[in-house]
């Protein structure tokens, strides 16, 4: 307390040796995480500083393989691909739970209150409150802190949040359409061609009453197009459905022609068993978006090595690609930003949008 | 006649002091007075009454406290939201719902037990099966067979009416509508009103019935006269459970409801739980006020009919014997038949269909296969595991909650208007009323970190389902024990048994067939749990509910509804053995005689 009140009356411009110590350190380092081949730091100390994060990821191998097991609560379709992979390459078990966050969510966090944390890594939708939260309760790390090496460098348009939560998936929001009922030429490309009357009683939207995800998707065309658009959606009669499961066999069905948003990995199951089904790709100018996943550390962890080495991995570019190889989910580390076509990519500003602001949105649906 | 014959089988002798005459004190008025066996009942009343209010308060505690001072704000703030339509439309939907499953269950009920159309053990079953399979897989069913487009009932219906030149766009029925809701609920509802008439239907004594025949009363008078008052019990009991489930059910309306346009309590305020982080516990609060206010009534009014006393009691010494339909025979069992075919087979018929398909949607009649079942039980690590842990959770759980049910029904019953067991009454009915999810997330907060350390263990997922669950095992042994009445076991006393040998002896064999049903009940209900078990479940424990979740986000409605045709195969097996068991036994008359003989010797 009384550090910090003199450090506020230093007058300023002043530093101490310390403060220019750390200052130039913190430089060198952003420098090294921008273009590691940066000609200002010397070839001796990059190379002492790679053996000395060598000699850091060593350690904190050897404690992970120590601890034998790490604990995943993962809200993704398919985390068990990246969970094998861990396991594969460290010899280290994945505890593995897989469950949606409307329950991961209130789940951790009563653990966590209850002192009896048995999550070691997260991977969760960005729902503001929850991350804000669970940050500002203590119950999660920031990965600055916490010895993660490739959390250092990414892409720092990816992180969300007071706990600057990486996002270790994308999952792009689509249209998807019945191949018997629609042609790919006749299937909608732009979000106007969304809204043509022609289509009127053959959309399935995920009910924005049901989930804040499926809220978000609505709320963020109109945050778009404007309020006429989610007017003009709303008079297409859409049937409405909560979870992704429905609203993708409403459309293998043929009971409607177009379903707004489907998940990749649904859409795949069906095809495989031979539903009729197809993903429009909108043209390159449209702006896209999706639902964010971000990764996240308990800081009571009970395996804190293997938690750090897993989060590690799975922020490493070996790990996001296998996490995000099937699917059409977008790893923002593969080729260190977004596939191409998808430029447009805009963060879902929608995720922290007030609940007057849903509301309406439901309003002018006609709901 | 009739009714003179009634009125002396059912008069009610003013209780007996049992065992010395108690000393009066001040206690006396808040609670009886303890023998061992009361002891015991206090004791599990205790400890089930800590199990549903310790959890609930961690949580509930927490919404009261504004700044670390106890404030009513959020009581206010629980009403400010639009109430009076979603209150209408529930009404509207489980009042029609719970009046048609009353009716319906009934009659087969009475097809099967007292009359000469039953098929045996097996109709005893098959009016289950709607009750068996996951809520969540029925709903699906019907959607997959009534939506108006692809639904496959349509889709034949419109394909036979094209061949004769009449052609339909959609439909000709429509699942989301105010009737598909309500017969969606109505064939969810049924099995409880079958299962709970049923038992009390065994429960009566023919006699009485053979005494209106004899006295020349016709089948429907007979029926209307004495067998109706005389199960008025079990139908009150059927009523509430139909009533509460319907106020309580959140998987049909989940997928049914919103395309319908209806607004419905429960999901509403499912929604308000888990949509949101932090989960909006005062709206929730003010939604479930309002169940609590249909619910508790119904109680009461169940609580009227159980205290009236008017309605027959066993009073010792029973034969079977079943009326005997002539003419309509047949057509009681095709009526029967005709519930059974609509309600279960075609929902499970459509299931499989789509498990076997792959897809819902266009059938590929030359490619069905068995894929869907053979990923869920054999590509699925944690299946075995988990069929086994909510088997035995269900076997388990189902017995203790019985069993602790029993007693504290017929403790309540000896303490009549005593508060303090009524208030742990109250307290342990509770959770009736309140969404599993919460009091999962309760059972979290207060006993899975220390001292009492269960997390990830299948005690947790036990305690939690007993207090969930137990309620509903209540309702059925109060209209048991009611049924009994207190004749049998004043008559025990004075012989000079003691409470604990009257209830062994005397009131648990004859409480037996309701005691069955209740914990069929249990079973099932444990079986498919899907709301405490996300909360409470992981990978060390792990529990059939999670499987159907995880089909639900993660898989196909092929995986959905294998699974379910599975579950509900399984369940099936296990009600047939225990049924066909407990029917054998009293063919046998093994409780039955071991009760008149006891009772004779009183």
């Amino acid at each position: 307390m009384k550090n910090s009140k003199d450090s506020t009356k230093k007058p300023l411009g002043s530093f101490s040796r310390r403060d220019i110590f750390t200052l130039c350190g913190g430089t060198a380092m952003m420098m090294a995480a921008i273009h590691p081949a940066t000609p200002f730091i010397g070839l001796a100390k990059a190379q002492q500083e790679s053996t000395s994060s060598n000699k850091a990821m060593e350690d904190l191998i050897a404690g992970a393989k120590k601890e034998g097991t790490v604990t995943f609560y993962a809200s993704p379709i398919n985390p068990r691909i990246v969970s094998d992979a861990f396991t594969k390459k460290y010899g280290i078990r994945v505890d593995l739970l897989r469950i949606g966050s409307s329950e991961l969510n209130p789940r951790f966090a009563a653990e966590a209150a209850a002192k009896s944390v048995a999550a070691d890594v997260i991977v969760t939708p960005n729902d503001v409150n929850f991350w804000n939260d669970m940050y500002k309760e203590g119950h999660l790390v920031n990965l600055g802190e916490a010895g993660v090496p490739s959390y250092k460098t990414y892409p720092a348009d990816f992180l969300r949040n007071d706990v600057k939560a990486p996002i270790a998936q994308i999952v792009p929001f689509v249209i998807a359409y019945n191949k018997d009922e629609v042609s790919a030429s006749t299937a909608p490309t732009t979000w106007q061609d969304f809204i043509d009357p022609k289509w009127k009683g053959k959309i399935a939207l995920g009910d924005p009453k049901a989930n804040t995800t499926y809220a978000a998707t609505i709320v963020e065309l109109a945050d778009k197009f404007g309020e006429e658009y989610v007017r003009a959606l709303g008079r297409q009669k859409p049937l409405y459905y909560s979870s992704s499961l429905p609203l993708i066999q409403a459309v293998a069905s043929g009971e409607v022609s177009l379903a707004y948003p489907p998940n990749g990995i649904n859409v795949e199951l069906s095809v495989k068993q031979g539903a009729p089904l197809g993903v429009v790709k909108m043209r390159a100018e449209q702006e896209s978006w999706g639902g964010e996943q971000l990764l996240g550390v308990s800081r009571n962890a009970p395996h804190p090595s293997a938690a750090r080495l897993f989060a590690e991995f799975i922020l490493s570019k070996e790990g996001n690609a296998i996490m995000n190889a099937d699917a059409d989910n977008w790893g923002v580390v593969v080729s260190g930003g977004l596939p191409i076509g998808h430029e447009h990519y805009i963060p879902m500003k929608a995720a922290s949008s007030s609940k007057e602001r849903v509301n309406r949105i439901i309003a002018l649906l006609g709901l | 006649m009739l009714i003179d014959a009634m009125h002396r089988t059912s008069q009610v002798d003013p209780p007996v002091p049992l065992g010395p005459i108690p000393v009066r004190g001040r206690w006396s008025r808040l609670a009886p007075r303890l023998n061992f066996f009361g002891i015991c009942s206090v004791c599990i009343m205790a400890m089930l009454a800590f199990l549903a209010v310790y959890p609930l308060g961690r949580i509930v505690v927490r919404l009261f406290y504004d700044d670390g001072r106890l404030s009513l704000a959020p009581l206010a703030r629980a009403f400010e939201q639009p109430l009076l339509g979603v209150t209408v439309s529930t009404v509207i939907v489980v009042g029609t719902s719970a009046t048609l499953a009353l009716l319906i269950g009934s009659l087969l009920a009475w097809i099967n037990e007292r009359t000469d159309a039953s098929f045996g053990a097996a109709s005893e079953v098959l009016p289950l099966i709607p009750f068996l399979m996951p809520p969540i897989a029925a709903a699906v069913g019907w959607v997959l067979l009534f939506s108006p487009g692809a639904g496959l009932v349509n889709v034949a219906i419109r394909s036979i009416s094209d061949s004769v030149g009449l052609h339909l766009a959609r439909g000709p029925f429509d699942v989301y509508s105010w009737y598909g809701l309500i017969l969606a609920y109505t064939v969810f509802q049924v099995p409880y009103v079958f299962l709970v008439v049923s038992a009390g239907l065994r429960n009566i004594d023919p006699s009485l019935e053979h005494q209106s025949r004899v006295c020349g009363a016709g089948l429907f008078r007979t029926t209307f006269k004495v067998t109706l008052p005389a199960v008025a019990p079990s139908l009150g009991a059927a009523a509430m459970l139909a009533v509460w489930f319907g106020f309580a059910l959140f998987s049909i309306p989940s997928v049914i409801a919103p395309n319908a346009g209806i607004d419905v309590l429960s999901l509403k305020l499912v929604t308000y739980l888990r949509n949101d982080y932090p989960p909006q516990l005062e709206k929730a609060l003010g939604l479930g006020l309002i169940i609590v206010v249909f619910v508790g009534g119904a109680w009461l009014w169940q609580g009227r009919i159980l205290r009236a006393g008017r309605h027959a009691t066993i009073s010792g010494g029973q034969g079977t014997s079943k009326t005997n339909l002539g003419r309509l025979r047949w057509p009681a069992r095709l009526l029967f038949l005709g519930y059974v075919f609509i309600s279960s087979i075609l929902p499970a018929l459509g299931l499989t269909l789509v498990a076997l398909n792959g897809y819902w949607g266009r059938m590929q009649w030359s490619k069905l296969r068995l894929d869907a079942f053979r990923e869920v039980i054999f590509n699925n690590e944690r299946m075995q595991q988990s069929i086994i842990n909510s088997f035995g959770l269900g076997l388990i759980g189902g017995i203790i909650a019985v069993g602790a049910a029993a007693v504290l029904t017929l403790y309540i019953q000896r303490s009549s208007g005593k508060v303090l067991p009524k208030i742990a009454d109250g307290l342990i009915r509770l959770p009736a009323v309140i969404s599993g999810f919460i009091i999962a997330l309760g059972f979290v907060i207060a006993f899975s970190g220390p001292p009492f350390n269960l997390q990830t263990t299948l005690t947790i997922l036990l305690l939690a389902y007993i207090v969930v669950y137990l309620p509903q095992a209540l309702v059925a042994t109060d209209a048991a024990a009611s049924q009994i009445g207190r004749d049998l076991a004043d008559a025990s006393a004075i012989s000079g048994a003691k409470m604990g040998r009257t209830f062994r002896r005397i009131q648990l064999p004859l409480m037996a067939p309701a005691l069955v049903s209740a914990w069929a009940l249990m079973y099932v209900r444990i079986m498919g749990e899907l709301t405490v078990s996300p909360i409470l479940s992981g990978t060390r424990n792990p529990v059939i509910g999670f499987n159907i979740l995880e089909a639900l986000n993660n898989g196909s409605y092929a995986i959905l509804a294998a699974l379910s045709v599975m579950l509900t195969m399984i369940s099936m097996v296990v009600l047939v053995t225990v049924f066909g068991g407990v029917r054998w036994l009293t063919r046998r008359g093994v409780p039955l005689s071991t009760t008149n003989q006891g009772a004779k010797r009183a």
